[in-house]
């Protein structure tokens, strides 16, 4: 068994290196800090009382996203219904472009901005991102088209696919 | 859409320090090994939390917090708050109107005996009084303090409740605690299609089964299968190249899992593909999806955890990979899970909700709702109703009973859900047991107008 002191110098080295990761996900999904923060503390959390072993840095990342993932679709299931939860408005950005960009992916229906965001943000692979959300990969592939269409449709631009 | 738009726009997204602060706090916690034992009195062993004290400055988060200051944040998130606590009232409102007498279930040395179930349409509050004897299980008791329930057959695709509070009173003697548990089960209408644990709208909760199922993630038992032996039954498939569950040929294992509940999950295969060992299980009889871990005998230490795969194309088979690298560590490895109760109880209880006369309310002072309806339990006040500007969150965000000794006291709403077209409902939690007789008003605030509704 580990120490103490090494499981919390574990845990101190994951949220380092996957804070942002965890949150901006969980951002995502929720649209609101104080969601996200919830969020954020449950995948930590689970990270210590499960305590997994990885093979490689790729497979560590994978495992936070996966169950970042899991915790969003959790707190959506034992939170009640928050569609109409406002988007925090509070976040600056350097251009009109980007705050237009992510105000459109924010009005995007919850199952369409994970993708979105695990695809363009995350960089992840169709295959991937099924693997991560359990879905069937058609259904990922599908779910991308849709939401660049109905991006398409806000932001009145030419797309470029990733 | 352009990628480096987006992750510059998401760039501005960051966890705040205080965020990290809290999850740094709560995981110096739950690392101390003898929480479970003296939660109550704040007893967490001082080595340990000097360490992660230390560690907290390291990582240059925001200001340090007072050792005490820290464990009391702590406690009071997961257990009691001075609103949940049952005071005498409370405890003698469950002895008399739902006193329940079920066996009680022991292990490892903690006996649970449920004292009292109580009802509504939103809300199931269960008391119970936790007894231990020397040398009992920490872990055991902890699993005891966080059970899940669920209503009706435990089969595949049941939802449990949502447990909102936990509570456990201190008693003068240390080996007794008397502990209520406040679950949700009318909370999951969500975007993601999923049904209610329970719809009260529907059907009623007497005669139903209800099943505490209690996870103790501090012990893992085997399954009582031979992991190398499997693989040679199954016929050594080693395969290179892909490794697509559904490219996988399948063996004809059919090797049940040992212990009692899970005998439903059966082991269908197992091979070998690229350095991963590849477990094929069919757990559709099983209420969930398992977690399979895999234990080195020699150590006890987990090495491999998965939560599986399932199988787009082959019913519902679940695949779980683990990367050993070589088939001779096999015979060191053992299949385990996480060490499970089950306390399966009938429910038999009225449910002693009133809905309030509202015909006669004027309305018109009220802005930002209509209120369609509002009923009263000694559990929970519900509300619903339609909603014309801003969220229903602010909506129903301030609630209030006033009691006919004239005092006041705030509730908050923990969520709301659409019901139906423009009708919002949501249940607001008293946290314990309240005789309605006393109450003399609802009082519903919103965009800084008020509606009394009075009580009887």
């Amino acid at each position: 068994m580990d120490t103490v002191d090494e499981r919390a110098d574990t845990v101190l080295k994951m949220i380092e290196r996957y804070k942002n990761t965890v949150f901006r996900i969980a951002f995502a999904y929720c649209r609101n800090r104080s969601d996200a923060d919830d969020i954020f503390q449950e995948v930590f959390l689970r990270y210590l009382k499960a305590k997994p072993e990885f093979s490689s840095e790729e497979h560590q990342k994978a495992w936070f996203v996966r169950v970042t993932v899991n915790c969003c679709k959790k707190h959506f299931l034992s939170s009640w219904y928050r569609k109409t939860m406002p988007i925090d408005e509070d976040i600056s950005f350097e251009t009109a472009e980007q705050s237009d960009l992510f105000y459109a992916v924010m009005d995007l229906p919850v199952k369409y901005r994970i993708v979105v965001h695990l695809y363009y943000y995350e960089g992840y692979k169709i295959k991937q991102i099924a693997d991560m959300t359990r879905q069937k990969e058609t259904t990922v592939a599908t779910q991308l088209q849709r939401a660049r269409q109905l991006l398409k449709a806000r932001l009145k631009e030419e797309l470029i696919y990733g | 859409m352009d990628r480096n738009v987006y992750k510059s726009a998401f760039d501005n997204i960051e966890v705040s320090d205080k965020a990290v602060h809290e999850v740094i706090q709560k995981a110096a916690e739950i690392s101390s090994p003898k929480r479970c034992r003296r939660k109550h009195r704040f007893g967490v062993p001082v080595p340990a939390v000097v360490l992660l004290s230390i560690m907290i400055i390291t990582v240059s988060v925001s200001a340090a917090t007072g050792l005490t200051d820290i464990f009391s944040r702590y406690f009071s998130q997961l257990f009691t708050t001075e609103d949940a606590e049952f005071d005498n009232y409370s405890t003698e409102f469950i002895e008399k109107n739902a006193a329940y007498d079920f066996a009680p279930y022991s292990q490892n040395g903690v006996t649970m005996s449920i004292e009292g179930i109580i009802g509504d349409r939103n809300f199931l509050l269960l008391k119970s009084k936790l007894t231990t004897e020397a040398g009992y299980d920490e872990g055991t008791l902890a699993a005891f303090m966080n059970p899940e329930l669920y209503i009706g057959e435990l089969k595949k695709g049941i939802l449990p409740a949502t447990c909102l509070s936990n509570t456990v009173d201190e008693s003068r003697d240390p080996l007794v605690k008397s502990a209520a548990y406040l679950f949700n089960y009318d909370d999951v209408e969500t975007l993601l299609g999923k049904t209610a644990a329970f719809d009260y709208d529907k059907e009623t909760l007497s005669g139903k089964t209800a099943t505490l199922v209690i996870k103790n993630s501090n012990a893992y038992e085997p399954v009582g299968i031979d992991l190398a032996e499997a693989l040679k039954q199954s016929g050594e498939i080693s395969i290179e190249g892909s490794d697509d569950p559904n490219a996988l040929p399948l063996s004809k294992l059919s090797i049940p899992f040992s212990n009692d509940f899970r005998s439903s999950i059966v082991l269908k295969s197992v091979c070998f593909v690229n350095g991963k060992l590849v477990l094929v299980i069919d757990s559709s009889g099983y209420y969930e999806n398992p977690s399979i871990y895999l234990r080195d005998k020699i150590t006890n230490r987990i090495i491999y955890h998965c939560d599986g795969i399932l199988s787009a194309g082959k019913g519902s088979l679940e695949f779980y990979a683990f990367d050993i690298g070589d088939t001779d560590k096999l015979e060191n490895l053992e299949i385990v899970m996480p060490e499970e109760h089950h306390i399966s109880f009938p429910l038999s209880f009225a449910d002693n909700s009133k809905e309030l006369d509202i015909s006669g309310i004027d309305q018109s002072n009220i802005k930002g709702i209509t209120v369609e309806s509002v009923r009263i339990s000694p559990l929970s006040l519900n509300i619903e109703g339609r909603i014309h500007d801003g969220t229903p969150i602010v909506a129903y965000k301030n609630c209030s009973i006033r009691f006919k000794d004239n005092s006041v006291v705030k509730y908050t709403a923990n969520g709301y859900y659409h019901r139906k077209d423009g009708v919002y409902s949501t249940g607001v939690p008293f946290g314990k047991p309240l005789d309605t007789n006393l109450m003399d008003a609802v009082i519903i605030e919103c965009d800084q107008s008020k509606l009394e509704i009075p009580i009887n």
